[in-house]
């Protein structure tokens, strides 16, 4: 139920996340999801991809700091509260959040929640036992090939 | 340690008996300067000094520097002291840019160079067992002559085969039963390579036991590299054309340092900011005064090589002050607000850090009127990118580790791997901007 991620570092400089897009097109990996975190001196791009050991594999081969890291995505329900919900849960049962953030697939109604917490095996079965919908790769790829 | 043996006894002498022969030698090689190279003589005028001055060892104090561009300036032999009916050799330094510097030796000059050199060797082990293969260019550089002469005095058997012809080299080493051998580290590390793609295994098919190394800087991790590529022991020694060639000081088979023969010259370690001495063990820039030379005496000459110098009597018995291993190039030199750094001092720290790789680039630059200082460094570990927190412990790891040497906190910016730019030949590691506008 856990999701591959890659992280790319990215020194803040005019073309690099440029760079990576590009690279992941040329050998054919989709992006399902992006997000940039940034500091003054760098950022660390993590995207949900197709085939995520295949597009790790290009990146390294091309010289790029990047690592697979997993986390957990979840498609909560539309309503006030949904979100609070999830957060306490996880709050209450001892779980540190170190990153979350969402993303849109165009074909779904709702937006999906990236989640990386310090278990977690832990938070998906948690999240999964109490009614929120924990979602795979091949969900969020939906009709191309994830590589799995 | 095997035992090391001694060639002269002058290596072993009390404390006291190296001043008084530095003093007297001193004052000869002043009254010699002063009276038969006129620029000396002006330059010592100048200074108001006259060789009756130099009364104790700490009058040397007072005596200016000499400097590479002194020799550019003399050129060819404008600093010689005697005819050239008297000279009996020339060697020359490869000048980068401009003219090479010229040196000569008187018939003395080249006794006393044998001898020196036979020191040398004596303490890296060398004996009149042994056969040495000179793998140093022979020409106008110092180095191979150099040796070759000193070997031959301690009886060794001397394969003057110069560098290059690396195949050659190998066959030659195998059929003739080398079993020292000298060259620049880096040309031994390449031959060791080449023995191995021709299918010799150094270590089982040839029979090296010694490895004199010198004519550049090396590092411990080069020594280890010889020593396992070679099965051989590896000693550095140390020495440059304007003072004599090599032969100045080697290491013993203690390998604390590298033994300085103090009665033929007389070390200091100045601050190269100042030029004020430093007490022994401080890290500064090695200046020599050779006090027996006839051809072309030179009086404090600047080496621009950092060093510190040690006068504990070594396990080896001799009482003769070591440097340490040069640590870089006075040239390369920062002042930080007020702290002396030396790019190698960084670079020590950079490479015994985890997570980033050997290559970095230093900008200094002002901030008002403190002087501020950024590093860049290339990432190389991906596991510090699960988050910020990871990454930034990582900085202010190599932060703090900086702070140490550099006495001021550093901006240490991560960079990707590959995208520092990469020297061939002397590396142009650090921009100093402080000094445009």
């Amino acid at each position: 139920m856990l999701i591959q991620q890659i992280s790319v570092f990215l020194p803040n400089q005019k073309g690099h996340l440029a760079k990576v897009t590009k690279l992941l097109q040329e050998n054919g990996i989709d992006i399902r999801a992006a997000v940039a975190f940034d500091t003054s001196e760098y950022g660390i791009l993590r995207i949900i991809v197709t085939e995520p050991e295949r597009a790790l594999a290009v990146l390294l081969a091309e010289g790029f700091v990047a690592k697979i890291s997993k986390i957990v995505a979840v498609e909560p329900e539309d309503r006030t509260g949904s979100l609070n919900e999830l957060f306490c849960l996880l709050s209450d049962n001892d779980l540190n959040i170190d990153y979350t953030y969402c993303f849109v697939l165009r074909k779904k109604e709702m937006p999906y929640f990236a989640v990386k917490t310090n278990d977690l095996e832990k938070t998906a079965a948690l999240l999964n036992g109490n009614g929120f919908k924990v979602v795979n790769l091949a969900e969020i790829c939906e009709d191309k090939n994830c590589g799995l | 340690m095997s035992e090391c043996k001694i060639w002269s006894e002058n290596e072993i002498l009390k404390r006291e008996q190296y001043r008084e022969i530095q003093l007297s030698r001193l004052q000869e090689t002043v009254t010699r300067a002063y009276e038969h190279v006129p620029y000396y003589k002006e330059k010592l005028k100048k200074a108001g000094l006259e060789p009756g001055d130099i009364k104790t060892l700490e009058d040397i104090e007072k005596i200016p520097f000499t400097v590479k561009d002194d020799f550019r300036a003399n050129y060819p032999f404008g600093l010689f002291a005697v005819p050239k009916n008297q000279v009996v050799r020339y060697h020359a330094s490869s000048g980068t840019t401009g003219k090479p510097t010229v040196v000569g030796y008187t018939k003395n000059d080249m006794d006393t160079w044998r001898e020196l050199i036979a020191r040398i060797v004596t303490m890296a082990g060398v004996t009149n067992q042994d056969t040495a293969q000179v793998s140093f260019g022979y020409g106008l550089f110092t180095g191979a002559f150099g040796l070759h002469q000193g070997l031959e005095t301690v009886g060794a058997g001397v394969i003057p085969m110069s560098s290059g012809n690396t195949q050659k080299q190998i066959m030659i080493m195998k059929d003739f039963g080398t079993t020292t051998l000298i060259s620049t580290p880096s040309y031994a590390l390449h031959m060791a390579e080449v023995a191995r793609e021709m299918g010799i295994d150094p270590k089982k098919d040839l029979s090296l036991k010694w490895g004199l190394f010198g004519g550049e800087g090396s590092t411990e991790a080069m020594r280890r590299q010889l020593n396992e590529n070679w099965g051989l022991f590896a000693t550095e020694n140390y020495g440059m054309s304007e003072l004599m060639g090599p032969g100045i000081s080697g290491e013993c088979l203690a390998l604390k340092g590298m033994h300085i023969a103090e009665d033929h010259f007389i070390p200091e370690i100045i601050d190269p900011a100042t030029g004020k001495i430093l007490p022994p063990g401080e890290v500064g820039e090695l200046v020599i005064t050779p006090i027996t030379k006839e051809a072309l005496p030179v009086l404090r000459y600047r080496t621009k090589d950092i060093t510190s110098l040690h006068y504990e009597t070594c396990e080896c018995g001799r009482t003769s002050v070591r440097m340490s291993k040069i640590q870089g190039r006075s040239d390369d030199m920062l002042i930080l607000g007020g702290v002396n750094v030396f790019p190698s001092q960084i670079e020590e720290i950079l490479i015994n850090s985890e997570g980033i790789g050997p290559h970095y680039q230093i900008r200094v630059y002002k901030k008002g009127y403190l002087d501020k200082i950024e590093v860049d460094v290339e990432l190389i570990d991906a596991n510090v990118l699960d988050s910020f927190q990871q990454l930034e412990n990582l900085t202010n790891t190599i932060k703090g580790r900086l702070r140490t040497v550099l006495g001021i906190d550093a901006k240490v910016i991560l960079v990707e791997p590959r995208s520092l730019a990469r020297f061939e030949g002397k590396a142009k590691r650090v921009i100093d901007l402080r000094e445009e506008k």
